[in-house]
């Protein structure tokens, strides 16, 4: 099957254009290199059109080698216009199915459709784009025939296990479900799966509190590039309408000034970012609906840009209790899980949003449908490690402070250089409440971590998605008889984001564990939990 | 725990002296032309250096182990920061063996194991004979069958 024709139209233009404005490009180059021959205004002109020829000739080659099929086995797509690329991904394989509307998409009625697996370092399969029914029926599609796929394995290994007689060695990601009862369940509704059930709807209360109480980075990026703009906009209407020009200068006159001003400036734009992140939250989470059909589940969210995505429960690696200070003072909790899909740097879809924003008790309720976690009691790590914390901001505003008196030796007029120390009547109560929020938790079949005041985040990772386990201790956490944790997964490693580690606990305890999580996984594997 | 060979240290040494070597290019460079303290600074913070660097190769060495268990594959390493990591043979996606012009030049070889992981996503043993990292590799392979994984993510 082919794209959506308009796909053509559009692709040919973007790559037309492109390519003309390289006609820019080359004759600037030009102009330096042989002023003389470039003179004329007909050869830029010329040149432009010709290159702009190649990209829509490139664009409309694109759409007609394009090709997409769905065979019994595997999603093939076809494509390239001169090195050519013949890709099969079987269906039990793929991870996640997205479809992405932006406003034009939406007006237009078209949709774009990614496919990732596990590995790889980008999106496996990219339809951009098709039709929106065609996007949904994909969607659909693939679900039905990746589930058939999956009980055909799943007979074929108990027919092979009955007939060996053991009950070994079921396949890893199938263990909860290969168990024959589960199989036979399945097999009663083979092929027509339920209809899709609805989970979860973000209610408009919620979604206020959702976008109130989020505080995202991307918000950073836009204020950094916006405020210069913004402030010029501000100062320049003040001027306008006062006729009094600010006295910029004035207020940054001596460094004294300049730091309380910097100081008003940074709180001013936090509450600047906060308000952008809300918005941006508001927009992005807008209508957030998120429902099962049969092992997926499917969600759908957005105001502008619609996003559509489906989650196959079978393959969750671990899964992400979110709540920030706002949020836990409010009761309110969210969780997302995480699939193998999504490589490093697709930051803008990586862990999905199950739920976004619940209350507390609903949001672990839904968590546990998922992943039956028991209760969550947890450990924290020794009182020694809080004063490892202390210690450690202690040394930070020291240094800070250090810097700063540096500076003031350096700069004349510079007085205020012990404002750093007042840092110090926090550092008690950070390390604490660093020290209170760190946590693991061993569950009979999920280990379970704990981490972060500001975004404290629950990670729950089943013992039958280990990956790796990891203890390092540094030559200060022997001296303290302290030791970090990991129990690794194969979650996407999106910048700045942890694994599931235990911080600083006690380092007998962090060998006992690193043991244990390694039976779980061999029981977990071999059935004998 | 198995250790590493012992010329395993011959390799390490020859990397950090070419950084050694650099810095102390550099530290001498800042000196001739901006410091002038003394033609000797640079020369004697590599000599410096290098005789650090003699005491973190050897406890490096000392610190390095290895150990195919019957889950999995156990490697214990690290002087500041020490780290014990445990790989499942489950989780094994593939292994390769390595052997830059160095290794080949001492008679070295390196083993690296593969995982979906995020994080110990590759790991490399440094430091066995050819036939050892390869013996390794093998076994390794063979364990990663035996343990039968139907899709290791």
């Amino acid at each position: 099957m082919k794209l959506h024709p308009l796909s053509a139209v559009t692709r040919s233009l973007q790559r037309g254009l492109v390519a003309a404005s390289f006609a820019f490009f080359v004759t600037a180059i030009g102009q330096v290199a042989a002023p003389e021959l470039l003179g004329s205004f007909g050869l830029i002109a010329g040149l432009f059109v010709l290159l702009f020829a190649v990209g829509v000739a490139y664009g409309v080659a694109y759409y007609y080698r394009f090709e997409y099929t769905l065979t019994p086995d595997t999603f093939d797509v076809y494509s390239g216009v001169i090195g050519r690329q013949e890709r099969e991904i079987p269906y039990r394989r793929i991870q996640n199915v997205d479809v992405t509307e932006s406003l034009f998409h939406r007006i237009v009625g078209v949709a774009i459709v990614q496919i990732e697996t596990a590995g790889g370092s980008q999106t496996e399969a990219t339809l951009n784009f098709v039709a929106a029914d065609e996007a949904r029926r994909l969607q659909r599609e693939i679900r039905d025939r990746r589930a058939r796929a999956r009980e055909e394995a799943a007979e074929a290994e108990t027919a092979e296990t009955s007939e060996e007689a053991t009950v070994e060695a079921t396949a890893p990601s199938e263990t909860r479900h290969a168990d024959p009862e589960a199989v036979a369940d399945r097999l009663s509704r083979e092929g027509d799966l339920q209809p899709e059930a609805t989970l979860f709807e973000l209610g408009s209360a919620e979604l206020l509190v959702l976008a109130l109480t989020s505080f995202q980075l991307a918000s950073v990026a836009f204020l950094l590039f916006g405020f210069p703009i913004v402030e010029d906009l501000l100062v320049g209407l003040f001027a306008s309408v006062t006729g009094i020009e600010a006295p910029v200068d004035a207020l940054t006159g001596t460094p004294d000034l300049a730091i309380l001003v910097g100081l008003l400036a940074v709180a001013f734009g936090v509450v600047t970012m906060w308000a952008v992140s809300s918005v941006v939250t508001f927009l992005q989470y807008y209508g957030f609906t998120l429902g099962r059909q049969g092992e997926d589940l499917v969600y759908e969210r957005g105001l502008l840009q619609r996003y559509s995505g489906s989650i196959p429960t079978d393959k969750i690696q671990t899964l992400t209790i979110q709540e920030n200070v706002l949020m836990r003072a409010l009761g309110y909790a969210g969780f997302t899980v995480e699939t193998a899909g999504y490589s490093p740097g697709q930051s803008e879809q990586g862990p999905q949003s199950a739920i976004p924003l619940a209350d507390r008790e609903r949001t672990l309720a839904l968590a546990r449908e998922l992943e039956p976690f028991d209760e969550l009691s947890f450990t924290r790590s020794p009182r020694r490690a809080r004063r490892r914390y202390a210690v450690r901001y202690g040394l930070v505003v020291l240094g800070l402070t250090a810097l700063t008196f540096g500076l003031s030796v350096a700069v004349p007029a510079f007085g205020l250089w012990y404002l750093p120390l007042v840092l110090l009547v926090g550092v008690p109560p950070a390390a604490h409440l660093k020290w209170k929020h760190r946590g693991y938790c061993v569950g009979e079949d999920h280990f379970v971590v704990r981490d972060g005041f500001w975004t404290r985040k629950t990670r729950i990772v089943p013992y039958y998605r280990l990956q790796t386990v990891i203890r390092q201790r540094t030559v200060f956490q022997r001296r303290l008889d302290l030791a970090h944790l990991t129990a690794d997964t194969a979650t996407a490693s999106l910048l700045g984001r942890q694994d599931a580690t235990a911080y600083d606990i006690e380092a007998d305890a962090a060998s006992d564990l690193y043991e244990l999580n390694r039976d779980r996984l061999q029981a977990s594997l071999h059935g004998g939990d | 725990m198995n250790a590493l060979q012992s010329r395993v240290r011959v390799r390490w040494g020859i990397v950090a002296l070419v950084v050694v070597a650099i810095l102390g290019a550099i530290v001498y460079a800042i000196d001739r032309f901006v410091l002038g303290f003394s033609p000797l600074l640079g020369p004697g913070v590599a000599v410096a250096l290098a005789t650090l660097e003699v005491v973190y190769i050897q406890a490096l060495y000392r610190s390095w182990g290895y150990r195919l268990d019957d889950d999995a594959l156990e490697l214990e390493r690290g002087v500041v920061t020490k780290v014990e990591t445990a790989v499942p043979y489950v989780r094994v996606q593939h292994v390769d063996t390595q052997r830059g012009p160095l290794d080949r030049l001492l008679g070295l070889g390196q083993v690296v194991v593969y995982t979906a992981g995020s994080r110990g996503a590759d790991v490399t043993i440094p430091g066995l004979k050819p036939d050892q990292a390869r013996e390794l590799r093998n076994r390794l392979r063979d364990l990663a069958i035996e343990s039968e994984p139907e899709d290791a993510v």
